[in-house]
């Protein structure tokens, strides 16, 4: 795509030649297909604050750039001008273990903070998707649960103040550093799960938490599939405090831990102190009891590998297959889905409600059906990754609730309607 | 704004038409309606819309629109920073009876409520599923739930299950302009903004809410509380940081000052130590392994930090003694003298030493002796300064001690409120921690919600100057 020069020019000017792109390589950031005329790595929260108020003037629409691991989601981009990519906006701003805080610029990633946080002992438990590669701000923006969602709840419960740059060019703030806080609406939930419709987030301050003593994960491999999801039920009724119950089909099953149970594998994650986790494995075992083939409990060095590895989900259990199907129903209803994941891939988080579905683009009415049963079960379908011919015949996500509020609250950030435009609303 | 003679009659006749059957008018019913447990503001609403459905409230804000009335959605009206105070002339519109338990639905751990739900009988509703509503405000035997969301309430527990919005799911919400919107619901993860998260802590400004979907949450099988008594409030201080610092998270840790246990004692009798400079009550839950070892952790902690006594309570009777002082302390305050100021500030945990020096050489400025109740696990602070309104001048030096305390605060990084809300009270005290931009895109929001701004108007936000928002 031509790219104007007084785009570039204009780019170079704010941020310097070393800080854009607009060769071949914006096809890296390519969005539903559709690369950029211009990629730009701001270092500042001044520079993010320039380039949005100059693509305001020239209508250009923005998209948020941080680590590309959640691109798929949303509905083709209605312009996509400049991208603004956020991993040189890296800082560590403050980190005050003792107070449970850490305030951090957007684009660190995830697996930095992490080894940050280790050091002193704590943890953020978001278990994002691409660990490796998804930073803080995307985490945020996208506020999917992680995989321990349940226990732990989702990315926006961690945020106690954030910083962004709205589409009006503004730098506003919300929340704070402070771990109790009602002073304002709470923009922090609100740009939570915006993603990048509101305000490039620039800045956050986290909640966090000590590492729990230890964690242990039971693998349990089922003969049939039917009793995945009611094995996993049971357990949340009657195993207390699963940091994680999660359903894996057989093939991933396999992949994973090198055996290939038939009815795919349940994984339960306890968190604590010994005496605790043995008392909750044998109350597992005692609720399993004939119905698992097998039952292998990973601890110590070998879980964090395979803990990483789950949250990549997307490459492990969706490798080749080009449809990430996210369904989020009341956790209660989920066995009423077992039958829409027979035969294909699929990580669950059974105790949270939450099956991401890998399949091939067949069967468009198969799911239009999905979605209207996961609307009726009181549920939502959005699409994780998509070619380009379904989404244009299948949106990405449900019909918004309340769309005409939503309207207007993305034109009291963004009066000209010129971040991520179209991709959640218009 | 007021509302004219001949309207009068008009309005109420709508409202009537609109099938609403009980409207208060009479001075006399009205006047409770004028004031929140704020010490500051009232205002003399001309009617009280008492709504027995949420098709009233909708019948009751279209009405509003008609005329132009303002209205202000409440509850039990125990707010403490003026966010129940109606517009002089305004509207009220009460939710105490939109008080049912509409469903629980003990497999997905929630439950529809209404808003006039009291809080406490929400946990004792639920307590036979094994489950209950986790933040608990000091109000809790009184507060309503739709008074907990409009203000994002806190509580004792709220250490380490989190504030209101933490337990929030889903919303049914009346705009101001009548439409009926629901927001989240059941499962995690809905597309679009979360309104839901822009309306808890969002003081009825932007809407009423008619029916919430709360979060309940597993009793914990195993429980146990400390009480630890301190020579020094710097060594209680430190030892709440030096317990976090272990990687302990206890579900609450409370602390009181020595001016506020003497007044505990001498009015309840609790049995707290009453020469103690400070006191800490440490409450951690789960499963036995980890409370058994978090509770030794603590108390050893608590005797490294020179503590002079640690109490154990194991069952609920112990437990119940051990919180009977904590709970009652605002009300054997009220017997010290006939009125009180209480804040309501969070600053960074480590700071909290500090901070407390410093509001007690303020006070001591003024000739008050603040008595410290908190939650120190969160930093969240609530020093009370006593004083007889009767007595000439003692009502404006709270305040201006008030004013003092807060900036205190904001230098040490703290906000203006951790639980209580903005109110009136602190309304024009947001440019503090928020710049012009944050506040002109939060009155934009509003704006979104509330073009004819008639829900609760004037609250939250500092009052509009001539000639500000000219940017946009």
């Amino acid at each position: 795509m031509a790219v104007s020069a007084d785009l570039r020019e204009t780019l170079v000017g704010l941020v310097g030649p070393e800080n854009v792109l607009t060769g071949p390589e914006t096809l890296l950031y390519a969005v539903d297909g559709v690369a950029p005329k211009a990629v730009v790595f701001p270092e500042t929260r001044d520079q993010v604050r320039e380039i949005v108020r100059a693509a305001r003037r020239e209508r250009l629409g923005v998209l948020p750039f941080g680590g590309g691991t959640k691109v798929g989601f949303g509905n083709p981009p209605a312009a996509y001008d400049i991208a603004v990519v956020t991993r040189r906006l890296n800082r560590v701003v403050d980190y005050s273990p003792a107070d449970l805080t850490v305030v951090v610029e957007a684009g660190l990633g995830f697996d930095r903070l992490t080894d940050l946080l280790r050091r002193e002992g704590q943890f953020l438990p978001l278990d994002p998707v691409g660990p490796g590669r998804s930073t803080v701000g995307g985490i945020v923006a996208a506020g999917l649960g992680g995989l321990r969602r349940a226990f732990y709840g989702p990315p926006r419960d961690w945020v106690l103040g954030v910083a962004a740059v709205a589409g009006d060019g503004e730098l506003i703030r919300g929340g704070g550093r402070t771990v109790k806080n009602v002073s304002g609406y709470d923009l922090c939930r609100l740009l939570a799960g915006s993603w990048g419709s509101l305000g490039i987030i620039v800045e956050l301050c986290f909640k966090v938490f000590p590492l729990p003593p230890e964690d242990v994960l039971a693998v349990l491999g089922l003969p049939a599939p039917a009793d995945l999801f009611g094995l996993g039920r049971d357990v949340w009724r009657q195993v207390p405090y699963p940091a994680a119950i999660l359903g894996l089909d057989a093939e991933s099953a396999r992949t994973l831990t090198g055996r290939g149970p038939a009815g795919g594998a349940l994984l339960v994650l306890f968190s604590g102190v010994r005496p605790d986790l043995e008392s909750q494995l044998s109350q597992l075992r005692s609720v399993a009891g004939g119905r698992a083939e097998f039952f292998e409990v990973v601890r110590d060095d070998d879980l964090p590998g395979l803990w990483a590895r789950l949250c990549d989900h997307p490459d492990l259990v969706g490798r080749d297959l080009p449809v990430w199907v996210r369904l989020s129903v009341p956790p209660a209803e989920i066995g009423a889905f077992a039958p829409n994941v027979a035969g294909r891939r699929f990580l669950a988080d059974i105790a949270g409600g939450i099956i991401n579905l890998y399949r091939e683009p067949d069967d468009p009415a198969g799911m239009v059906d999905l979605r209207r049963r996961a609307n009726a079960a009181g549920g939502s379908l959005a699409l994780g990754r998509a070619p380009a011919a379904l989404k244009a015949a299948f949106p990405a996500w449900d019909a918004l609730p309340a769309p005409e509020l939503m309207d207007r609250v993305k034109r009291a950030l963004d009066p000209d309607g010129i971040l991520s435009p179209g991709r959640l609303v218009r | 704004m007021t509302v004219q003679i001949h309207q009068r009659s008009a309005v109420l006749e709508a409202f009537r038409a609109a099938g609403i059957r009980q409207v208060l008018t009479d001075p006399v019913e009205v006047a409770i309606f004028a004031k929140d447990a704020c010490p500051l503001d009232q205002a003399m609403p001309a009617f009280v819309v008492v709504a027995e459905s949420a098709d009233d409230v909708v019948a009751a804000v279209r009405v509003c629109n008609r005329f132009s009335l303002p209205f202000t959605a409440r509850g039990a009206g125990t707010g403490i920073s003026g966010g129940a105070v109606p517009v002089e002339g305004g509207v009220v519109i009460s939710l105490a009876k939109l008080n049912r338990i509409l469903e629980v639905d003990p497999e997905n751990r929630c439950a529809w409520v209404g808003p006039g739900l009291v809080n406490l009988q929400l946990s004792e509703h639920v307590r036979p599923y094994g489950l209950h509503y986790a933040p608990d405000p000091s109000s809790y035997m009184v507060s309503t739930i739709g008074g907990n969301v409009a203000e994002n309430a806190g509580g004792p527990h709220c250490l380490a299950y989190g504030v209101t919005t933490n337990h929030i799911l889903g919303l049914e919400l009346v705009l101001p302009t009548g439409e009926v919107v629901t927001l989240g619901g059941k499962a995690a993860e809905y597309p679009g903004f979360d309104l839901r998260g822009l309306v808890v802590g969002s003081e009825g400004t932007l809407g009423i809410v008619t029916r919430v979907l709360v979060k309940l949450t597993p009793n914990p099988p195993e429980l146990r509380t400390l009480l630890i008594s301190f020579r020094s409030l710097a060594d209680a201080a430190a030892a709440v940081s030096a317990v976090i610092a272990a990687g302990v998270i206890p579900v609450a840790l409370e602390m009181m000052d020595r001016p506020c246990l003497e007044v505990i004692e001498e009015y309840v009798h609790a049995g707290y130590p009453a020469d103690a400079e400070a006191v800490l009550i440490v409450e951690v839950d789960g499963l036995p392994g980890k409370v058994a070892a978090e509770a030794e952790q603590v108390a050893q902690i608590a005797r490294a930090h020179n503590a002079v006594e640690v109490r154990l309570a194991t069952d609920p009777e112990q437990r119940a003694r051990l919180w009977f002082g904590r709970r009652a302390a605002f009300g054997a305050i009220a017997k010290l003298k006939p009125n009180y100021y209480l804040h309501d500030f969070v600053v960074p945990r480590t700071r909290l030493v500090e901070v407390l020096t410093q509001i007690r050489t303020i006070c001591e400025k003024y000739g008050f002796v603040p008595l410290n109740v908190f939650h120190a696990g969160d930093g969240n602070l609530h020093p009370l300064i006593v004083y007889d309104y009767a007595e000439a001048g003692a009502y404006e030096r709270a305040l201006r001690a008030g004013q003092e305390i807060i900036r205190v605060c904001i230098a040490a990084g703290g906000t203006l409120s951790g639980e209580h809300g903005i109110g009136i009270e602190k309304r024009d005290l947001m440019p503090l921690v928020f710049s012009p931009e944050d506040l002109a895109a939060m009155r934009r929001l509003k704006r979104a919600f509330d073009p004819n701004n008639l829900a609760n108007p004037d609250k939250l936000l500092p009052l509009e100057t001539a000639g500000q928002e000219a940017a946009h």
